[in-house]
């Protein structure tokens, strides 16, 4: 019969392709809009990071203690528990706790740490040598951030946060577990409770070309951006 | 004017001090290019950091024209900081930017508008020899080329000094001398003052005018470099001139040994001339003046500082005992000085 064995994956007939044409959409910018917050949001925890690590006062220690105490915790939790977790903050936050929109919040939370953490070794890859030099030109601070330490570690940020799309895109999936939309939902519903493994495969097809589109577009902007060497 | 006076500065380990920089007084003339040498763990660059504000000396001053460095508020110091132009061993240039882009970063720091960056930056790629090469990034030169654009970056904000620190100590001979060429051409030019910090005797002889000598956090010798290079004091600076005078001293002493064994009578002296006395004929003068003199020549070389040139000539004596000891009094009379190192 077509529900069984290998045959069962070539139902094509069996697909309902504008619902897959929405959920692949779903997936896009649910991926797209969080890796926008998550970038955001990384790279001024990973540069509250950095900035208070080796500050003296006790300010800049409290500091420092509190954000890598959020960014260990919330990156230790498994990301199928935290989104269960964070139902009610969700609720609060954006009203529903179904759809893609009622995904975002959890996935932001769980890949901002991880990110965060990316951002804050980048910056400290940056030549110590470069950031004396332009304090020695009396450059402030903020000289020191927009002039050396963004723009001399992004193609280190932009392959960080290719990977941390990759991660979201396996994330969104995760939630479509519960009710969340996308790729992963269709292919919980329709595909393993609908016993369609159609429906599955193509699901996991475009996921793997998303993937796919989303490293090589990530590997040509570093490739472009870096000038360290011919 | 700069003025250290009575600089310490001590860092807190574990369980002890260290000091890195001990009571240090020294004074730089305006225009001067004056020399810090010392091996690495000297305190030479903690000296220079102090100069420019990076650090705070533990007690003493570090006066500019008059401030004190110390004293300043962060406002202050950074304005002050771009009257202080610094180049830096590993040149310390941003990849990101291409060669312009570098040299204008000081003037965006200091908010200079985009023409006038254009302007500035033109004109120094130009005192530097790099024109053509504005638009390409720094992974595109070499390591010569990478300190043309440290020394432009350095220049960007009209200084009044520039601090090289171990500028020279990642480049091969020829181009450490082309980079020195370029900054005596700068100093001439611009008028700058120019602190030099090496650890290289060469760099040094070919264009400071004074240099302290640092051991051990302490500046151990100070003078004229054309003094210091023909009566070294302290052993440290024996061995810096020595370095620099005669890279090739163990060869010297294996000719040396081999030339006393073949002729076991003569005696081997060593010449010093200086100035306008290495351009007269002393040696020929000296043989003509004595019937059974003849000599071998050992190693000679000849060396040109700020202050003149030095040349050192070692020599074997043959001949009688007695015309060789008056020959050693003949060059003493024509105050060449004559180091006996081997008496047949």
């Amino acid at each position: 019969m077509a529900n069984q064995g290998i045959q069962s994956y070539f139902q094509f007939n069996n697909v309902n392709w504008s619902a897959m044409r929405q959920a692949t959409w779903e997936t896009v910018w649910m991926t797209a809009l969080s890796m926008i917050i998550v970038a955001v949001l990384g790279i001024i925890l990973g540069l509250l990071l950095f900035e208070s690590r080796n500050k003296s006062g006790f300010g800049w220690k409290v500091i420092n203690w509190v954000v890598s105490f959020l960014v260990n915790v919330f990156r230790s939790i498994p990301f199928i528990i935290l989104i269960v977790l964070l139902l009610p903050f969700t609720k609060d936050l954006v009203g529903t706790i179904i759809g893609p929109k009622a995904a975002i919040p959890s996935l932001v939370i769980s890949a901002a740490p991880f990110y965060a953490r990316m951002v804050e070794a980048n910056f400290r890859e940056v030549d110590d040598g470069v950031i004396e030099a332009v304090k020695s030109m009396g450059g402030t601070n903020w000289d020191v951030i927009f002039k050396v330490l963004l723009p001399e570690s992004t193609p280190a940020l932009i392959a960080g946060a290719t990977v941390t799309a990759i991660s979201l895109i396996s994330y969104t999936a995760m939630a479509g577990a519960i009710g969340s939309g996308g790729l992963g939902y269709l292919a919980y519903l329709d595909g393993f409770q609908s016993n369609n493994n159609t429906v599955t495969l193509v699901a996991t097809v475009i996921i793997l070309i998303i993937v796919l589109i989303v490293q090589t577009v990530g590997d040509l902007l570093v490739k472009k951006i870096d000038k360290r060497t011919l | 004017m700069i003025r250290f006076k009575n600089v310490n500065k001590k860092y807190k380990l574990d369980k002890s001090i260290l000091t890195a920089v001990k009571d240090v007084n020294l004074e730089i003339n305006d225009g001067e290019i004056f020399g810090i040498i010392g091996y690495s763990g000297a305190g030479k660059s903690t000296l220079v950091r102090m100069l420019d504000g990076l650090e705070a000396p533990t007690s003493g001053s570090i006066e500019i024209n008059g401030k004190d460095i110390a004293k300043l508020s962060s406002k202050e110091l950074r304005s002050q900081r771009k009257k202080v132009g610094m180049i830096f061993q590993h040149f310390n240039l941003l990849w990101s930017r291409t060669i312009q882009q570098n040299i204008e970063l000081p003037l965006e720091i200091a908010g200079v508008d985009k023409e006038q960056r254009h302007q500035k930056a033109e004109k120094l790629i130009e005192l530097v020899g790099l024109k053509g090469r504005e638009n390409d990034y720094p992974s595109e030169l070499s390591g010569g080329q990478k300190q043309r654009v440290g020394i432009a970056r350095a220049l960007a904000n009209d200084p009044e000094i520039l601090i090289s620190d171990e500028a020279t100590s990642a480049l091969d001979p020829q181009t450490t001398d082309e980079i020195l060429d370029l900054l005596l051409e700068i100093n001439k030019k611009l008028n700058l003052t120019i602190l030099l910090i090496t650890h290289e005797m060469h760099a040094i002889r070919k264009t400071a005018s004074k240099v302290a000598v640092m051991q051990d956090g302490q500046v151990v010798e100070t003078g004229d470099v054309y003094d210091i290079f023909q009566n070294p004091q302290q052993d440290i600076t024996k061995r810096f001139v020595n370095e620099d005078d005669n890279p090739n001293a163990k060869d010297l002493s294996m000719t040396v040994d081999e030339i006393i064994k073949n002729y076991p009578n003569g005696m081997v002296i060593k010449l010093t001339f200086k100035g306008t006395q290495s351009q007269q004929p002393v040696v020929s003068q000296m043989i003509r003046e004595f019937d059974s003199l003849e000599l071998n020549i050992v190693e000679g070389s000849i060396h040109q500082t700020q202050g003149g040139s030095i040349g050192s000539l070692v020599l074997q004596l043959l001949g009688t005992p007695e015309d060789q000891n008056k020959a050693v009094e003949y060059l003493k009379s024509v105050n060449v000085e004559a180091e006996v190192i081997n008496r047949g």
